[in-house]
């Protein structure tokens, strides 16, 4: 195999591929990518064998074949190059040569057959979305996933077709977050009517691959397999076993006080008065008034935070303990410069929405004062 | 100076007013700090329970056949050497005719709580330092006693005998460490005063045993420099005893001198931990075992955690070995529980990972920490009423308990200790005691 190849578009392509590389697996081969030369490219890969990864990059072949070779080193080499041509010679015993100007390295590579194919993945597509949308989607509902491995249909977010829309639903069991948008070209009749749980790392994946660009995003399953394929390159996952839970009945329907309120200001003051917080509860009270919001952390061996705010309210009094890292998460990915708080009382979920986005909304679970 | 949270409408519970503790307020008048400690309690319960014990060598402890320790000695048995603490096999070695009682904790329980609602007819102001003894603080209570302090001691003795059958000794000074000292040297039944200004002649030919805090091994230590009383010990220059001994040793500079400012604490300045730990029979390597005990004393601490409305954020372990090595194994929770199956959970998870070498274990033992008394519980978007279902299961098993006592309901892993425990759970509860002496 010997191939010529920009530095800066090998770099892309290695960056875009190690991410799913595990580095201190039982498996040394695993923290390798693939490498195969062949037409008028080189298709790059790699895999922890739950997620795959892979692309093409136009590349001059001079001579066909394939290797594999440590991804964190290739990256970290790239990265120090200057932008210039690479040339990529296997030799025997799949040593490798990377010449660079005057740079040369000897790499030592493993046999390319030995490399682990990526699962059969279906072409036929089920749902589409515009790069810049699936962004959008992922972004605000991935924070409400939960960190706990051990809980896996809260680990990943579920996707799901629903009357000519997608939904995207995230929850850690405290939280949600749930956004729709239109479907566009799909065959949304086809699909799971349950959905698809998309794990933590694909999301992951996804959002340093997507960029905010109109490229179009394909997703398609094949039995066990979802696939997002966009052009050449594609990331296919096993799809995450469990049940997602019931989240269509936590959304309340019954909250009689709305609390609007200036995005920007709440998410200052909240952080104020988060500082002085319970490190770990991370709760404050918020004593909702005809005209007032006064924001309270107390009772705490760090001191006490209060912070007053004018809001548009003349309601029921109210008080309610929300974990402010909850609410937080919610302002950062909110668009428009109000948001509503929707409540029924202190020990039912605060709904969080926005009038500049009906198809959006956000539900925390209060704490218990 | 404000304290930051007076700003604020609502204070956070437990703080206490800043000129509690002011030493210097406090130093402007003389208090009069009364030391109540009920004789050989266990035993005195035992012997009013069934009087023919009466005037016998009594014993309250494990097995004298098997390796249970002494826990309470009647002034009979005393006059044999025996003490509490002792192992009840050298007891029995030492006065072959005791009366050896398993003891019925329930029971001292219950009196003990009656001895402190009697206290407390006096003065809010009542310190629990254990079942058996607490403080009084009955500064500038005269007026309202009808009489000076002394007097009330007298008749709170009196009171305490009519009422329990039990007889108590106190000793009044001004303050804890006088009051303490003076009550021991009062024992039984008796009670001694000892005037303001006179606290240092007091001390002075006092062996220095008789301070709390110097026990066998300081007191070696102590005897070795040829310092025997405490008048002696008034004898070295605080900078002699910082330097030799530490914190300790100048806190016995003040103690020596008869000076302490700690204030009596009313009872519900809770305690800062909650902890039951227990001596084995015999010492074992059997797992099942082991996590049946450390069920129970679980259930125990977290029955006690739940009575004084309270929630702890750290659990801790704690194994003794036969070899006295002693390891502690702490894990803290996001949220603070007073569930026995949360807390329980965390021990066992502790328990599992816990190293044991193979060397058999002496002594489990498992203590509640990082108490508070109010608790964020945050609820779950799935199961919102599952806190209030846990909190009404708890509060179903505590009213049966109250009523029909604590082994009516227990987890199925607590059975098994329960067929084979030692009673004799021992009970501890460190107090939030601020020793600036």
């Amino acid at each position: 195999m010997e191939i010529k190849i920009g530095s800066d578009t090998f770099l892309k392509g290695v960056q875009k591929v190690q991410g799913v590389v595990e580095n201190k697996g039982a498996m040394p081969i695993l923290s390798h990518l693939l490498i195969s030369a062949g037409g008028d490219g080189i298709t790059l890969m790699a895999t922890d064998l739950e997620i795959g990864i892979r692309g093409f990059y136009p590349a001059k072949v001079i001579k066909e074949g394939a290797v594999t070779l440590n991804a964190r080193k290739l990256f970290d080499i790239l990265k120090e190059l200057p932008v210039k041509e690479v040339r990529l010679v296997k030799e025997e015993n799949d040593w490798v040569t990377l010449t660079c100007g005057k740079s040369r390295f000897r790499l030592p590579g493993l046999p390319a057959a030995d490399y682990p194919k990526l699962p059969e993945y279906s072409e036929t597509c089920l749902l589409e979305f515009t790069g810049s949308q699936l962004r959008d989607m992922i972004k605000k509902t991935v924070f409400a996933i939960s960190p706990d491995e051990t809980r896996q249909a809260l680990n990943g977010l579920l996707l799901e077709v629903e009357q000519g829309k997608v939904n995207l639903v995230g929850t850690d069991g405290h939280r949600l977050a749930l956004i729709k948008r239109p479907a566009g070209k799909s065959n949304g009749a086809s699909a799971d009517p349950n959905g698809y749980l998309l794990p933590k790392k694909v999301l992951s994946e996804l959002m340093k691959s997507v960029g905010e660009d109109d490229a179009t995003y394909k997703f398609s399953v094949k039995d066990n397999q979802l696939a997002f394929i966009q052009d050449q390159e594609v990331i296919i996952s096993r799809k995450v076993d469990g049940k997602f839970p019931n989240y269509r009945q936590v959304i309340p329907g019954d909250c009689t006080l709305q609390v609007k309120v200036n995005k920007e200001d709440l998410a200052h003051a909240l952080k104020r008065v988060a500082l002085l917080a319970d490190e770990k509860s991370k709760m404050v009270r918020f004593e909702i008034r005809s005209g007032n919001l006064i924001l309270i952390s107390d009772n705490t061996e760090l001191g006490a935070a209060r912070e007053e705010m004018a809001i548009d309210y003349d309601g029921d009094e109210v008080t309610i303990g929300l974990n402010a890292r909850y609410v937080l998460d919610v302002l950062s990915a909110v668009e428009g410069d109000q948001v509503v708080l929707n409540l029924k009382d202190e020990n039912h979920s605060c709904l969080i929405t926005a009038d500049s986005d009906a198809d959006y909304l956000s539900i925390v679970m209060p704490m218990r004062l | 100076m404000n304290s930051p949270q007076n700003i604020f409408s609502r204070q956070p519970q437990g703080s206490r007013s800043p000129s509690a503790e002011d030493p210097v307020a406090r130093a402007a008048s003389t208090r009069e700090i009364l030391h109540v400690d009920l004789d050989a309690f266990f035993a005195s319960v035992e012997q009013m329970r069934d009087p023919s014990l009466k005037g016998k060598p009594v014993i309250v402890g494990g097995d004298p056949d098997g390796r249970g320790v002494v826990a309470a000695a009647s002034y009979e048995a005393r006059k044999f050497g025996i003490h509490s603490a002792m192992p009840t096999a050298r007891a029995k070695r030492l006065c072959p005719h005791a009366v050896f009682v398993r003891g019925s904790h329930a029971l001292y329980s219950e009196i003990s709580s009656r001895f402190f609602e009697i206290l407390e007819t006096y003065t809010p102001l009542v310190e629990a330092m254990s079942l058996d003894e607490g403080y009084l603080d009955l500064t500038g209570c005269a007026r309202l006693h009808g009489g000076p302090a002394e007097k009330t001691a007298v008749r709170i003795r009196h009171y305490i005998e009519q009422e329990l059958g039990i007889c108590a000794s106190i000793g009044m000074g001004t303050n804890k460490l006088i009051a303490k000292i003076a009550s021991g040297l009062a024992k039984p039944n008796g009670f001694l005063r000892v005037p303001p200004g006179e606290e240092r002649n007091f001390l002075k030919p006092q062996l220095i045993g008789r301070i709390p805090g110097i026990g066998p091994k300081g007191g070696e230590q102590l005897n070795r420099l040829g310092i025997k009383t405490i008048g002696q010990l008034t004898m070295l220059p605080l900078e002699e005893l910082e330097k030799n001994f530490g914190e300790w040793g100048r806190r016995l500079y003040f103690r020596s001198r008869g000076e302490c400012d700690s204030p009596v604490q009313a009872r519900e300045e809770s305690a800062k931990s909650i902890s039951r730990e227990t001596t084995l029979e015999e010492d074992s390597l059997d797992r099942p075992y082991l996590i049946a005990m450390l069920s129970y004393l679980t259930e125990k601490a977290a029955a006690q955690l739940r009575e004084e409305g309270l929630y702890a954020r750290t659990v801790t372990l704690k194994l003794r070995f036969s070899d006295f090595k002693t390891i502690t194994r702490s894990r803290t929770f996001k949220e603070s529980a007073s569930e026995d199956h949360i807390l329980f959970e965390a021990i066992s998870k502790l328990f599992a990972i816990a190293h044991m070498d193979r060397i058999p274990v002496r002594l489990v033992g498992v203590s509640l920490t990082g108490l508070t008394t109010e608790r964020q519980t945050q609820l779950d978007l799935f199961q919102p009423t599952a806190p209030e279902r846990w909190n009404r299961l708890y509060k179903g098993i505590d009213r049966l308990r109250s009523k029909y006592g604590f082994d009516t309901v227990l987890r199925a892993n607590s059975k098994l200790a329960r067929s084979t425990a030692d009673l004799a759970v021992g009970r501890r509860r460190a107090k939030n005691r601020q020793e600036r002496a």
